[in-house]
């Protein structure tokens, strides 16, 4: 087996104790029990290759002895430990947040290409906030300009430790679906902020991501949404919608920025091959080719108003590749990020017939940043983007199966709005004009200002909750000259032994006894969850909640 | 994030380094670079409780940087770095030394004056035996000098809020005396982890309230606790609406055999017809009742009884109110027992008597039948369930019937038959009173404190038996059901999210803090099933058993 010597090794730092020799990697938070042989190898190894260690120790030791030795050290050099290059600290501004941003999985290579909204927004949040905050990331992907790697697999103990210690003043997480990171609430002591990229999901299964982390983000965490769609969705059945804050995503306003129109439009027709783009209007398309994603209602319009063309720009058009596409349909190919602003400046409208519940829409964003009015349907988180500076068209919400879209607009409706817009070029011009004034108002920069400055007031929350008081309680039949129900008896003893009410206890009912009992181990959330299940009726959880919230906040 | 010192450490090592202190857990194999701060407070975390190792952190370098230092201990420990648990007290060794919580003196004002009595004399008899101290409020000091006479150590607790008197108990005291009777004054002294006994004497004035606050502390007894009562009768009436059987003993009171013996019956009765003032007690034959039935129970058992026999005196003992009778007959009198005087005056009584009737329930002080009966007096006893086995031989019993399966009916016709058949069968009384005499011998307050003393020990043995609740844990959160389309709420456990029945996950986790009594009580109020309840209980109880 050939061995790679001299190594560079990592911070390390041997001690004895107790007649025991330990080396700590310093870098991996990893402490090993080692042996004299090991620890002599240690004093040498990054200078000396193999043979010449061989040669040095070879009067104390034998030649297997040191082989077998140097062999188990190549094992740890698999495992990470000991050799490597340190990692190199960016380094760090005084007196600003330490933030820290793990990930686990990785979706798409490089972010020019991606056509995921949520890694956009993301990245250029991280990006964002290296300005005002140190950033740390665990992976060498997301490394952005400004920001620290620290190598870290918080499945690991070490890496844990290393977390702590570090003593980071947040977390900002990247999605619900990294469950691995749930853990977190159980041993981080700075708060966790969780955004909501996706707010339904196939079949509710990012519902149900957002339902496990309401359940156990602390009271010094928060969601994080991007319009008010996600707050009023899940208001219908969670009960403390104030977990959810607000801040809106933002556009790079100087990539994203009007353009000559016709110059833009020349240089797409180029690219295309259709110069008819230069002499009709263009209703401009810019998202995942399918039908959640309203790509079958864009085809019925492009039918229904030959007038125009219509221009996508997806990855693929994948369903729709075997179909039968109008001609007025024009497809442009999966184009880089670099290049979009040319696109949407070659749009005179932009259309986003999405079913799918968008928490913000983009798209919409840097379409209205380079000056394109947006037309949106009403029932999703597009609507707060566009606010006055588009057309929002009526659509129909999905009442029963919430899980996954979120409605739809009849397309009679929406080429009702387009044909009205595209007739009008005094209208045209002033939501172009609009557009672009609104998109202003939303910045990468001002959402990551936002975003540390919620990180300061939840660790100011923190510290304001950090010893709830909450009292033993105990349950009982009630005796009325015969048995008759049950009750509990909140007592007068916290779980520190103190007594600050006036009497010895109070009678509650038992759904209050029950929440103030698991409230010991569990979030406020997760009582929540308990007792809509034991009161079988919302609003009756509710008035128990708020009750127990009553009690808890009147001792300090 | 909290956390409790002090705290049992594992191997660790500190070093410094480049200007930085590390600290290696050897035992998990972990090092961590660490601020001064946290390295102080680890080294205090080993020897000092909780509030002293902030007000030391404090001290030297502030509140804010204390909290956090403790806030990232506690980190450490949620990942199972440096700390292996609570370090547990140790119970001392050698003679046990019993604290009766200060509670007891502030509760004797709700007492009768014969539960008075019987309490002092079974405190007395403790000390006699036992190192006895006694929690007093300040209130109570000007009884310092009487407690201390009888041997009976007092501990001055100064009432602060920030500090239940529970939690100052040092460990020096191997159980706790419970004796107000009162479970929710009393209740952070079953909590703290030392052996309980819990008083209940059969108290005309408590009425009721005794057998909620019975219930109440039966349902949150644990295994190292238990409700100890004066009589079967008083055990019966509580484990009717509570049966918790395993919770409940029975040790009789003892009897004053110096106070209460035979004299002379006509100079007894002598002397209670003129403090009566009542001619007819010195004439027909005095039958006593013990009061300590529902008011118009007893009101209309005395006057029915009164009635048809009306060649016989009864005397009520201790009833409350004393009057309650309109048009109150010649043959019966009432006699409260409110002090000294009256309670010396009871030998007497007792000796002037043929019979003594009493219904074994609830309210009727046992204390007074034996000490009748060691003054040579037949009892009758009437009751719902199975004849009292502390009567042995002695005494007549009459089964009863209940109203609505609660309410003891007095069948007052087949009282009435029996003793006049007994006063007509001089053999049989004097049968009855040698067995009332032998039966009350057994009766005696050193006898008492030594069974108390005696459960203490038992208690002892059975703690560090309690069931350890591992396995992973369990999150309850909302779940979207696509095929109905509704969220619910469900119960998941980590770290695989495996669904757990709701019903099963909710009792796993409360009886992490609860009696499985509770816990039962709870599913049966969730789900109207008892059986089911049980079985869940049940479950999760034999799966803890067998993974401790």
């Amino acid at each position: 087996m050939k061995m790679t010597y001299p190594k560079k090794l990592h911070d390390i730092y041997k001690f004895e104790i107790d007649d025991r020799l330990f080396v700590a990697d310093l870098d991996r938070c990893e402490v090993l029990e080692i042996d004299k042989l090991v620890w002599d190898i240690l004093d040498i190894c990054d200078s000396l290759d193999a043979e010449q260690i061989i040669e040095t120790l070879g009067d104390r030791y034998t030649e297997d002895e040191i082989m077998e030795a140097l062999q188990s050290l190549e094992k740890m050099e698999e495992y990470g430990l000991i050799f490597g290059e340190s990692p190199s600290h960016a380094e760090e501004r005084g007196g600003r947040m330490k933030i820290l941003a793990p990930r686990s999985r990785v979706f798409e290579k490089e972010m020019r290409w991606t056509a995921l909204g949520g890694i956009i927004a993301h990245t250029n949040l991280l990006k964002s906030m290296t300005k005002y905050a140190d950033v740390y990331v665990t992976r060498e992907i997301d490394l952005i300009e400004g920001a620290h790697l620290i190598p870290l697999d918080l499945r690991q103990r070490a890496s844990k430790a290393k977390a702590i210690s570090m003593g980071f003043d947040g977390v900002f997480l990247w999605f619900p679906t990294e469950l691995e990171f749930l853990d977190m609430v159980s041993y981080m002591d700075s708060p966790l902020i969780m955004p909501i990229h996706e707010e339904r999901g196939e079949n509710g299964i990012m519902i149900n991501l957002v339902m496990i982390w309401y359940s156990l983000l602390r009271d010094f965490d928060s969601f994080v949404i991007f319009s008010e769609s996600t707050r009023e969705f899940y208001s219908k059945f969670l009960m403390d919608p104030s977990f959810f804050k607000l801040i809106p995503l933002g556009v790079d306003a100087e990539q994203f920025r009007p353009m000559d129109k016709q110059a833009a439009k020349r240089k797409v027709a180029e690219m295309t091959g259709r110069a008819e783009i230069l002499e009709r209007k263009v209703v401009g398309f810019l998202a995942r080719f399918q039908p959640e994603k309203g790509a079958g209602i864009y085809i019925k319009l492009a039918e229904m108003n030959p007038e125009y063309l219509f221009l996508v720009v997806a990855p693929s058009l994948g369903f729709y590749s075997n179909c039968h596409l109008p001609s007025n349909l024009i497809y442009a190919g999966r184009q880089p990020r670099e290049k979009l602003p040319l696109f949407y400046n070659a749009f005179d409208l932009f259309c986003f017939p999405s079913l799918l519940a968008e928490t913000f829409g983009m798209v919409v964003l840097e379409a209205m940043a380079c000056g394109v009015p947006p037309i949106v349907p009403d029932f999703h988180g597009a609507r707060y983007v566009v606010g006055d500076a588009g057309i929002i068209v009526e659509g129909k919400s999905f009442q029963h199966d919430i899980g996954s879209l979120s409605g739809y607009i009849p397309v009679e409706l929406l080429s009702e709005a387009i044909n009205r817009l595209m007739k009008d070029d005094h209208e045209m011009e002033r939501l172009s004009r609009k557009a672009r004034e609104r998109a202003l108002k939303f910045s990468w920069d001002a959402s990551a200002k936002e975003l540390i400055r919620l990180f300061k007031e939840l660790n100011l929350r923190k510290r304001f909750i950090k010893r709830r008081r909450l009292f033993h309680v105990t349950f009982s039949p009630v005796y009325e000259g015969k048995s008759s129900g049950v009750k509990s008896t909140i007592l007068n003893l916290t779980q520190y032994w103190e007594t600050p009410l006036q009497r010895s206890g109070y009678t509650q009912s038992v759904e209050e006894g029950i929440a103030l009992t698991l409230l010991k181990r569990h979030s406020m959330r997760e009582v929540e969850s308990v007792l809509s299940y034991i009161c079988r009726d919302r609003r009756k959880a509710s008035e128990v909640l708020s009750r127990v919230n009553a009690i808890l906040e009147s001792v300090i | 994030m909290m956390i409790r010192f002090p705290q049992q450490l594992n191997k660790i090592f500190k070093f410094e380094r480049g200007g930085k202190i590390y600290a290696a857990d050897l035992t998990v194999g972990c090092v961590v670079e660490m601020d001064e701060v946290t390295s102080y407070a680890l080294e205090l975390s080993e020897r000092f409780d909780t509030s002293e190792v902030i007000k030391r952190l404090e001290e030297r370098y502030g509140k804010e940087k204390a909290l956090d230092s403790i806030g990232k201990l506690a980190s450490f420990a949620r990942i199972g770095m440096f700390f292996r648990g609570e370090r547990r007290r140790v119970e001392g060794a050698g003679q046990q030394k019993l604290f009766i919580s200060p509670v007891f003196l502030r509760s004797l004002n709700r007492f009768s004056f014969v539960t008075r009595v019987d309490l002092y004399r079974l405190i007395t008899s403790l000390a006699e035996l036992i190192n006895l101290s006694m929690g007093v409020y300040r209130e109570h000091t000007d009884r310092l000098d009487e407690l201390n006479s009888k041997g009976i150590e007092t501990v001055l607790i100064e009432e602060d809020k920030r500090i239940s008197p529970a939690a100052l108990i040092s460990e020096e005291y191997s159980g706790i005396l419970s004796l107000s009777m009162s479970f929710v004054e009393e209740a952070p002294f079953n909590l703290i982890g030392k052996p309980v006994i819990n008083l209940a004497y059969s108290d005309r004035s408590l009425g009721d309230k005794l057998i909620q606050s019975a219930i109440d502390l039966l349902f949150m007894l644990r295994p190292w606790a238990v409700l100890c009562c004066d009589a079967s009768w008083t055990a019966n009436a509580i484990l009717k609406f509570a049966p918790k059987p395993e919770g409940v003993r029975v040790i009789p009171p003892g009897v004053d055999h110096d106070l209460f013996k035979p004299m002379d019956k006509h100079s007894a009765k002598m002397n209670i017809s003129l403090a009566l003032n009542n001619h007819l007690f010195a004439e027909l034959p005095i039958v006593i009742i013990l009061s300590g039935l529902p008011l118009n129970e007893e009101a209309s058992f005395v006057r029915k009884i009164c009635r048809v026999n009306n060649d016989i005196a009864f005397l009520v003992l201790d009833p409350s109110p004393s009057d309650y009778l309109q048009a109150k007959p010649n043959n019966v009198e009432f006699f409260p027992i409110r002090d000294a005087h009256d309670y010396d005056m009871l030998p007497l009584i007792f000796n002037s008597a043929e019979l003594l009737i009493f219904p074994a329930t609830i309210g009727i002080s046992s204390s007074l039948v034996f000490s009748g009966m060691a003054c040579g007096l037949p009892v009758i006893a009437i009751g719902d369930q199975e004849r009292p086995p502390e009567l042995d031989e002695a005494g007549i019993f009459i089964k009863a019937a209940c109203s609505n399966g609660d309410t003891m009916i007095v069948p007052v016709r087949e009282v009435s038959d029996k003793l006049r058949s007994l006063l007509r069968k001089p053999e049989e009384m004097d049968h009855l009173r040698s067995s009332s005499l032998r039966t009350a011998r057994r009766f005696s307050w050193e006898l008492t404190a030594r069974e108390i003393i005696k459960l203490f020990e038992e208690l002892r043995k059975s703690m560090g038996s309690e069931l350890q609740f591992k396995g992973y844990p369990i999150v309850f959160a909302y779940k979207y059901n696509r095929w109905r389309g509704e969220i619910e709420s469900k119960a998941f456990q980590l770290p695989r999210f495996k669904e757990k029945p709701m019903e099963y996950a909710l009792a796993s986790e409360l009886l992490k803090d609860h009696t499985p009594s509770e816990v039962e009580l709870i599913l049966t109020y969730i789900s109207g099933d008892e059986i089911k309840a049980k079985e869940i209980v049940d479950e999760i109880l034999s799966i803890a058993s067998d993974e401790t």
